[in-house]
């Protein structure tokens, strides 16, 4: 009877994560198919599986394949990336309210890039590069100041990131202060975007994000057994001091990695693991493979709008998934007692 | 199985907090560790289950040092029962799974093995009802109840509880004991568990050591511990010990705090205060 329950609980979620799959793939062919030459999408779906074209369709197939299509399957990988990283740090820290930016990587990233621009090293070293480099420094600096006997505690980590995340931010602001006419650059960079996406640029982040990705779907049981409370994790088997370290680093590099191309995008980390879990609950194992696909999904749509609404004029994604972003995060907030069923850390 | 502490010293910040802690638990045998407030009751069950590492001394599980085995494997061992009140976002009937984790695999979603097992736990323990609300919509008493179910079904070898009963109403409290009883005796299981129910300590444990002060003040049967003058000593009260026809104790009775002659209450000049 309790195995009948239970298959009825694991049923709904695994089916969630299927539709969240379909809805991935739709959202690719859709994001591929409309732009400023519609495509219809049964063409796309012909042009994609095949590979190669008639005469007929050479320019729609030029437009899919060196246009739209890496730029979708960014988005894609970016939403799924940002969505996992949510799940992490929302379950390492025991706070819903946590997003993969508190631990001051993606200001750390934003410097790094404002920093390039400034002093025009994007002629040398790209400006990915710079913006990773400094992820990667924040982040150290994050982990120093939170160490403690060699142990991560939660609320040292938390307030770390602040600390981190706000001398950065003071940093950005004062290269946006004396930047002068590249200002533009800047807080085009700073809002996220996915423009000009080419595939040299998906296939690096592919090459980082997809390892990484497989290898958060390794801890969605340990993280279940994390928000349990650390001793009775520990009584449990989780290494949870080790687990936490390699956590906090993953998320910092599936951060570091899709920001230093495309921005700091707001809001993907934040929401997507909260709409997930609001139809299949908290159960990492499968929160954490319904959010990335759910996530990529949602940054497909975000670009696609971000693309049409003043075609041919873009908007930044970063805007557009804020504005879906926020209404949902104040509603969150408003009914928090009933979806937070989290025990805050140290509160 | 046989579990040993031998002379285990802990401290935080260079206060000792545990001195020369010895002694051995066996086989379907519950152990119950007493001691007032601050004796160091639970610490000592945080260094049995490797969440804390004594400053000295060692702990051997059938000879082995605990230090020497990886932690999944201890936890195939030894099953917790802690005081955290975390409340986890999780349904009880997750949360209770959850005591499988040990034994099965990364993506294993039901270890198919321990079905029966866990039919049985969640029958006598009485969590029928509750197995798809959530933690935070069922009571404390309960979350009690769920996380013993859960420390049940990892199968343990020894079985440590952080205050079983607190929080219970005074039928669970026996029931509870009842079962852990039953599950100590039926698989031999080494119980160790930590009270604050003197009474409820006489009538279940069959060995208790009472802690003062971070040492052991006295250890056996519960007739040869749990004496007033003991009590007396450990705890600064005045007890009435209430015993039954075969001289088992019954229930053991706080009368009043003992106070000295400027009638401050002794419990209260603890130097540590």
């Amino acid at each position: 009877m309790v195995l009948e329950i239970y298959k009825q609980m694991i049923a709904r979620k695994i089916l969630f994560t299927i539709f969240s799959a379909i809805l991935l793939i739709l959202s690719v062919v859709i994001g591929v198919s409309i732009g400023v030459v519609q495509i219809p999408p049964s063409l796309v779906l012909k042009i994609l599986l095949r590979g190669s074209s008639s005469e007929s369709n050479y320019l729609y197939a030029i437009i899919i394949w060196k246009v739209r299509l890496p730029r979708v399957l960014m988005a894609s990988l970016v939403g799924a990336s940002l969505a996992i990283a949510g799940c992490l740090v929302q379950g390492v820290f025991r706070n819903p309210l946590a997003s993969p930016y508190v631990l001051g990587i993606s200001s750390g990233a934003a410097f790094g890039a404002a920093f390039a621009v400034i002093l025009e090293l994007w002629f040398v070293i790209p400006i990915p590069i710079f913006a990773f480099i400094f992820a990667m420094f924040s982040l150290m600096i994050t982990y120093v100041v939170a160490a403690e006997d060699g142990r991560l505690p939660v609320t040292g980590l938390l307030l770390a990131g602040i600390a981190v995340a706000s001398l950065f931010s003071a940093l950005t602001s004062f290269m946006m202060y004396v930047a002068g006419e590249k200002l533009e650059v800047i807080v085009f960079w700073l809002m996220g975007n996915l423009t000009g996406i080419r595939w040299k640029e998906v296939q690096v982040v592919a090459v980082g994000s997809v390892p990484l990705i497989v290898i958060s779907l390794f801890f969605g049981r340990e993280l279940n057994i994390m928000m349990l409370g650390e001793d009775t994790a520990k009584s449990l088997g989780v290494e949870v001091d080790k687990s936490r370290k390699v956590i906090v680093i993953l998320v910092a590099l599936l951060v570091s990695v899709c920001v230093s191309y495309v921005g700091p995008i707001g809001f993907v980390g934040l929401v997507i693991p909260h709409m997930v879990r609001l139809v299949i609950g908290p159960d990492n194992r499968f929160l954490i493979p319904a959010s990335a696909f759910f996530g990529g999904a949602f940054l497909v749509f975000a670009d696609l709008i971000s693309r049409v609404v003043i075609q041919p004029a873009e908007i930044p994604i970063g805007i557009i998934t804020s504005l879906f972003g926020v209404p949902f995060f104040i509603y969150l907030l408003k009914r928090r007692k009933k979806v937070i069923t989290y025990d805050i850390e140290g509160a | 199985m046989i579990l040993k502490v031998h002379n285990i010293t802990f401290s935080y910040n260079s206060v000792n907090v545990l001195e020369d802690i010895t002694f051995e638990a066996g086989e379907g045998e519950i152990l119950g560790i007493l001691g007032p407030n601050g004796a160091g009751k639970t610490t000592l069950l945080r260094c049995i289950f490797r969440a804390l590492i004594p400053k000295q001394g060692v702990i051997l599980l059938d000879g082995r040092d605990i230090k020497a085995v990886s932690r999944i494997e201890l936890a195939k061992k030894i099953s917790v029962v802690t005081q955290e009140n975390v409340i986890a976002p999780f349904t009880v009937l997750e949360t209770i799974l959850m005591g499988r984790f040990p034994h099965t695999t990364t993506f294993k979603l039901f270890d198919y093995n321990a079905t029966n097992l866990v039919e049985n736990v969640i029958e006598k323990l009485d969590l029928r009802e509750f197995l798809e609300r959530g933690l935070n919509e069922v009571s404390g008493g309960e979350r009690r109840r769920i996380h013993i179910a859960r420390a049940l079904i990892q199968q343990p070898k020894v079985l440590l509880l952080d205050e079983p009963t607190s929080h219970l109403d005074p039928n669970y409290k026996l029931q509870i004991m009842d079962v852990i009883k039953e599950f100590t005796i039926e698989n031999s299981l080494v119980t160790i568990m930590t009270l604050h129910d003197l009474s409820l300590a006489a009538r279940f444990c069959d060995k208790i050591i009472l802690l003062k002060e971070g040492r052991i003040f006295a250890a056996g049967t519960p007739s040869e511990v749990l004496t007033p003058k003991n009590i007396g000593e450990v705890y600064k009260i005045d007890v009435r010990i209430v015993e039954g026809e075969n001289g088992e104790i019954l229930g053991i009775l706080p009368l009043k705090t003992i106070r000295d002659d400027k009638n401050e209450m002794v419990a209260l000049r603890n130097p540590l205060l």
